[in-house]
């Protein structure tokens, strides 16, 4: 095992990275940009080196001071958590070249998956389904037509050059194709430039199921079974769970078995996501790799009981796979919700401020992998992700229930969150009934808007208005330190007026 | 003294009156007596028709935030002049939240629009926010152009609500 390993990365994934070392009896190296000098993960690593400002170019995505980083502190290996440099195969690349063990998959194997046609075209190679489709942007309207028929109705027409949804139109009828095709081609042409449009079938209320593989460095592979990750808002996931409803044992098999052989394609080492979407019948289709570790990837160490941080260091430090397909079930259940400094009442609009208050939920199965502490400042530099809440259950019931239990003790006040919206979510009676789907939050939308106020929150509305109960000694943050206000002994709020 | 919190929406108008631990809080028109009234550093304590509350909140120069098992509340405070005054919940609507960079200015001055149409979008941290008529109305003008950093509190789009 490594004697000391740099984390590349901050935030919660940073703090649950130095966890995972310190169990292995590794020492952990933190690397931290200007504003993050005071971060958790600062605090509970070994030691921390400053790589710069805010701007992730000038810190968290510099290699030559991260490399540099691991060099003074004389680290042997550098895990990149996700995001960030995790799957930048040129950095990888740098980090072998350096001398250093990178703790993800060889480079290659990071560069095939990241180019999207490269992915399916490797994935149809191993026998994995991808989403039938037709592209070819010189064909006629007519050879179109045929594609369509053949693909099976509804299509999607879909930019080839695009993204966020331009051009993108859903047909489920032979007599409305040539006039989507021309709006799209239109909206196309406007938005990036090339009416180049082409054609995939179509797949009504999705359910987004990934499964998580392991390799080690010799190619032995195994599968730790499915994450459904359907609930998700603007193609961000919000809740996790596995198993899921939709997948039972032979069909988390079937998918397991896809995921492996598309792995195994490239050489894939370490822990890696093969996603897939999953149509009402059960047919699923191939839809990226993610060539790293996941956030949501503690609700299947909840399940399996495997820790996936352990295991990609002791594959990184050259250990065999210890682990055996046939030893692997899913016992009990576990979700995860994410909690961020956003505004559900504000269209999801980030938030800042400084945490004055933070009880953690605790109790038997609650794991709460998170960057808090009070006083920390949540500011605007990174992405809004403050931690995952993540229980276990012996049945989905009862997990659901003690998700809900959970998130009625945890308390963030000082930066808004997103932890009341949440509960509203968990107790939907359609995620209760494990009704799924890559639309739950729009179709659910009115539900999950909050209640009106009640009269004894008015009144501990005005008992707190009109004395002041925030200690004095609250920090005031700087620009409002110097002007004399009445309520400044309140503590500072002005940047969410 | 009268307080105006803006909650979900909607103006409220609260007063207190303490003697020692009991109060009568006025919501509106009818009056509340509430008993035991206790504080003790973020927590407010007390009880009312019978029932023990407890909530912790955090209060600011325009804001207040309430929480008790899982359910949160905001207020914003507003001045009692404006309290009445709906241009300034829309005015708040079209306020940048969070520092940012104007990404994108979606339509020209001049046009008319209806309530929720996107006017103008913000890129703030790492994502794109929509910025949308909070009524039928007319959008007058961008005070800022694309490229532009922005900071809370500035306005973003200056528009005029449909008389009527």
């Amino acid at each position: 095992m490594f004697k000391r390993v740099l984390i590349a990365n901050r935030g919660e994934i940073a703090v649950r990275l130095i966890r995972g070392c310190h169990e292995m009896g590794c020492k952990a190296v933190a690397v931290y940009s200007e504003p993050d000098a005071d971060a958790l993960h600062v605090r509970c690593a070994d030691e921390a080196v400053l790589l710069g400002p805010a701007a992730p170019a000038e810190s968290y995505l510099n290699f030559e001071r991260v490399l540099s980083a691991a060099r003074e502190t004389g680290c042997e290996a550098i895990h990149p958590g996700y995001g960030f440099l995790a799957e930048n195969s040129a950095f990888a690349q740098a980090v072998e070249d350096a001398g250093f063990v990178w703790v993800g998959p060889p480079p290659d194997a990071i560069n095939r998956m990241g180019l999207k046609v490269e992915a399916r075209e490797l994935a149809r190679a191993s026998g994995a389904p991808v989403i039938p489709g037709f592209e070819n942007a010189a064909a006629s309207d007519d050879e179109f037509l045929r594609a369509a028929e053949e693909v099976g109705w509804p299509v999607l027409v879909k930019a080839s050059a695009g993204g966020g949804g331009k051009g993108m139109r859903v047909v489920h009828e032979p007599g409305k194709l040539v006039a989507a095709l021309e709006a799209a081609r239109r909206e196309a042409e406007k938005a990036f430039g090339n009416p180049a449009v082409y054609l995939e079938k179509y797949i009504e209320r999705p359910r987004h199921i990934e499964i998580q593989v392991l390799f080690d460095r010799d190619g032995r592979g195994v599968h730790l079974g499915e994450r459904e990750c359907s609930i998700q808002r603007r193609h961000q996931k919000v809740v996790e769970e596995t198993p899921s409803p939709g997948v039972d044992a032979e069909l988390r098999a079937k998918m397991g078995e896809a995921a492996l052989a598309i792995a195994a394609s490239v050489g894939y080492v370490g822990a890696g996501t093969v996603e897939f979407i999953m149509a009402p019948d059960r047919s699923f289709y191939f839809l990226e790799m993610n060539t790293r570790l996941q956030v949501e990837h503690p609700v299947t160490e909840m399940v399996y009981g495997v820790d996936l941080v352990h295991e990609q260091l002791r594959i990184a430090s050259g250990e065999g796979m210890t682990l055996k397909q046939e030893e692997l079930t899913p016992r009990g259940h576990s979700i995860e919700v994410r909690v961020c400094a956003e505004d559900a009442e504000a269209n999801f609009l980030p938030q800042i401020g400084r945490v004055e208050v933070f009880r953690e939920p605790g109790g038997p199965g609650v794991r709460f992998d998170s960057c808090l502490y009070e006083g920390w400042e949540v500011g605007p530099d990174y992405d809004p992700l403050l931690g995952k809440l993540i229980v276990y259950g012996p049945t989905r019931g009862a997990a659901i229930a003690r998700l809900q239990t959970a998130l009625r003790r945890t308390a963030v006040l000082g930066v808004t969150t997103n932890l009341p919206y949440l509960l509203r979510l968990v107790g939907h009676p359609a995620l209760k009934a494990g009704e799924l789907h890559t639309g739950f939050i729009e179709e659910h939308a009115a539900d999950l808007a909050p209640p009106p106020p009640q009269t004894p929150e008015l009144i501990a509305a005005a008992l707190a208005l009109t004395k002041p109960h925030v200690a004095a000694t609250t920090a005031v943050s700087s620009a409002e330190r110097g002007i004399p206000s009445p309520w400044d002994y309140l503590g500072d709020w002005s940047n969410t007026g | 003294m009268k307080e105006y919190l803006r909650i979900g929406g909607e103006i409220r108008e609260l007063e207190l009156i303490e003697r020692g631990d009991t109060a009568a809080v006025q919501i509106g028109d009818e009056t509340h007596e509430v008993t035991e009234v206790k504080r003790d550093g973020a927590e407010v304590s007390f009880t009312f028709g019978g029932k023990r509350y407890t909530y912790l909140s955090t209060a600011g120069r325009r804001s207040l935030t309430l929480w008790r098992e899982g359910e949160i509340f905001r207020g914003e405070r507003v001045e009692g002049a404006s309290a009445a005054d709906d241009a300034s919940a829309s005015e708040a609507s079209l306020t940048s939240q969070m520092p940012g960079v104007v990404l994108k200015l979606l339509l020209k001055p001049g046009a008319e629009v209806t309530a929720g149409t996107p006017l103008l979008i913000l890129e703030a941290m790492k994502m794109e926010h929509e910025i949308s008529a909070p009524s039928d109305g007319k959008l007058v003008a961008y005070p800022f152009k694309e490229g532009d950093r922005v900071m809370p509190g500035d306005l973003l789009v200056e528009f005029e609500a449909a008389s009527g």
